[in-house]
């Protein structure tokens, strides 16, 4: 009995190989005549095409972010070069700032320096006095380069002071506001003269009579009259004029028309100084 | 040779106040360095070797400030013996002295240039500037601290007993019956 059922049961086994073997056949000779994907063909690839997919989509992530991952030491060494340059160029940006800015007033100097009778001699202002009463600088220019006692220093936007002493390779310049300075000046719109003393801080313009007609703004410029400054040099602006109940002249206050705290490079005129020799 | 170090020290104190200094924003102030260096000289170095110093550096401070030769050596020389005759009374040693020092001092050196110069000129346009001088006084007194110590550390190894720094100490007890 099991004998006859174990024939049977190959029997069919053998039937039903023999049938998909038959209907393989056909797909294929159908398939190669046609010389297209037959339907059984198209399903599989669908289905074998999504897995495909499938695994192509997560073999590319990973290996996106593997490659990503690695590469950002590079990115990360490459940022902080770039930061490095960065930096180097904000350098160079901020010394070609520098160089422009000392171009535009070397140029100014320079149109002054034609402007102003020859001799002149450029310097730098080297020091500063430490004191609270006094007000003097110290510049790289000194008796070797022809600098002597008296000589008129200014600078692009007006009167600096005159030279104090000299080194060889030195000098001090007294400025125009130290207390102990006085030039004689002329307001540029009424003609008006008179003594421009040093405050410290700004200067005070002294024996002004009260019957002359002087108004904030006005341009106060050098009369040339004392020997030590060519005319017409400026020198500051009226600030304040007051006129007292006593006495003849008027309180002039005058807003010095350089910057004595920002002053880099000064003009020397070197012109001997008569009243001083 | 100590001589000579605190002369180089005042050069170049003279030089960083004129130039370096001079640039600091003003609420800062202008610390006087040197200034100090001449009142640590005055209250800790020996009197002629100490006059001697201070009018050297009153002579390099005359060439970089004000326009009277001779009146930074004579104003520096009064101070010192101006101290030197405190000193006798005070002991200046003490931390809690000498920012005080340092102040009052320069009030009364920056008096006297006031007064000398009104006395000098007479339609001198001079104004006193209680804003400037007691901020200036401030900074004198925040420095003096730290720059004494400066100085002191720095005259160490030339003070007359130097061959004693290096030999090893025997510390004594508190109390003199302890053996």
């Amino acid at each position: 009995m099991r004998k006859r059922n174990k024939r049977a049961q190959s029997g069919k086994k053998f039937i039903l190989l023999a049938l998909v073997a038959i209907i393989f056949a056909v797909l294929m000779a159908s398939s190669i005549s046609r010389r297209e994907f037959s339907g059984p063909h198209k399903l599989i690839l669908e289905i074998l095409g999504t897995a495909q997919a499938g695994v192509v989509v997560v073999t590319n992530s990973l290996g996106h972010l593997w490659s990503d991952y690695v590469a950002l030491w590079d990115v990360r060494e490459e940022n902080q070069l770039l930061r490095e340059e960065i930096k180097k160029y904000q350098v160079v940006d901020s010394k070609y700032r520098e160089a422009l800015a000392t171009n535009v007033r070397l140029e100014k100097l320079l149109e002054l320096k034609e402007n102003l009778a020859p001799p002149t001699l450029s310097a730098q202002i080297q020091g500063r006095d430490p004191s609270l009463w006094f007000k003097t600088l110290t510049i790289n220019r000194g008796s070797s380069d022809g600098v002597g006692k008296g000589m008129p220093v200014v600078a692009v936007e007006g009167v600096v002071g005159h030279v104090l002493d000299s080194a060889a390779h030195y000098a001090k310049v007294l400025q125009a506001n130290d207390p102990n300075s006085a030039i004689e000046v002329l307001i540029q719109e009424s003609r008006v003269q008179g003594i421009l003393k040093g405050t410290g801080a700004g200067y005070r313009l002294h024996y002004v009579l009260k019957n002359n007609d002087v108004k904030v703004g006005d341009q106060v410029v050098t009369s040339g009259l004392g020997g030590v400054f060519p005319k017409g040099l400026p020198v500051g602006t009226v600030s304040s004029v007051v006129s007292n109940r006593r006495g003849m002249f008027l309180d002039i206050e005058v807003t010095p028309a350089v910057n004595f705290e920002r002053l880099e490079h000064v003009i020397i005129v070197l012109q001997s100084n008569q009243l001083i020799e | 040779m100590l001589t000579l170090v605190f002369i180089i020290l005042g050069s170049f104190l003279l030089v960083l106040q004129t130039s370096l200094f001079t640039s600091l924003p003003g609420w800062i102030g202008n610390p006087d360095l040197l200034f100090l260096l001449v009142i640590f000289l005055a209250a800790r170095m020996a009197n002629f070797r100490g006059f001697f110093l201070v009018l050297i550096l009153g002579l390099l401070m005359d060439i970089f400030s004000g326009i009277t030769p001779g009146l930074f050596p004579v104003l520096y020389g009064a101070l010192f013996l101006v101290i030197k005759f405190l000193s006798r009374q005070i002991i200046f040693d003490e931390p809690a002295h000498q920012p005080a020092l340092a102040a009052i001092s320069y009030l009364v050196c920056h008096s006297a240039i006031y007064l000398y110069l009104l006395a000098a000129s007479r339609d001198i346009d001079l104004s006193w500037s209680w804003h400037d001088i007691l901020l200036a006084m401030l900074i004198q007194a925040v420095l003096a601290l730290p720059l004494f110590q400066f100085f002191n550390y720095l005259q160490k190894p030339f003070s007359a007993d130097r061959d004693r720094l290096w030999l090893p100490h025997r510390h004594k007890p508190g109390n003199r019956f302890v053996r």
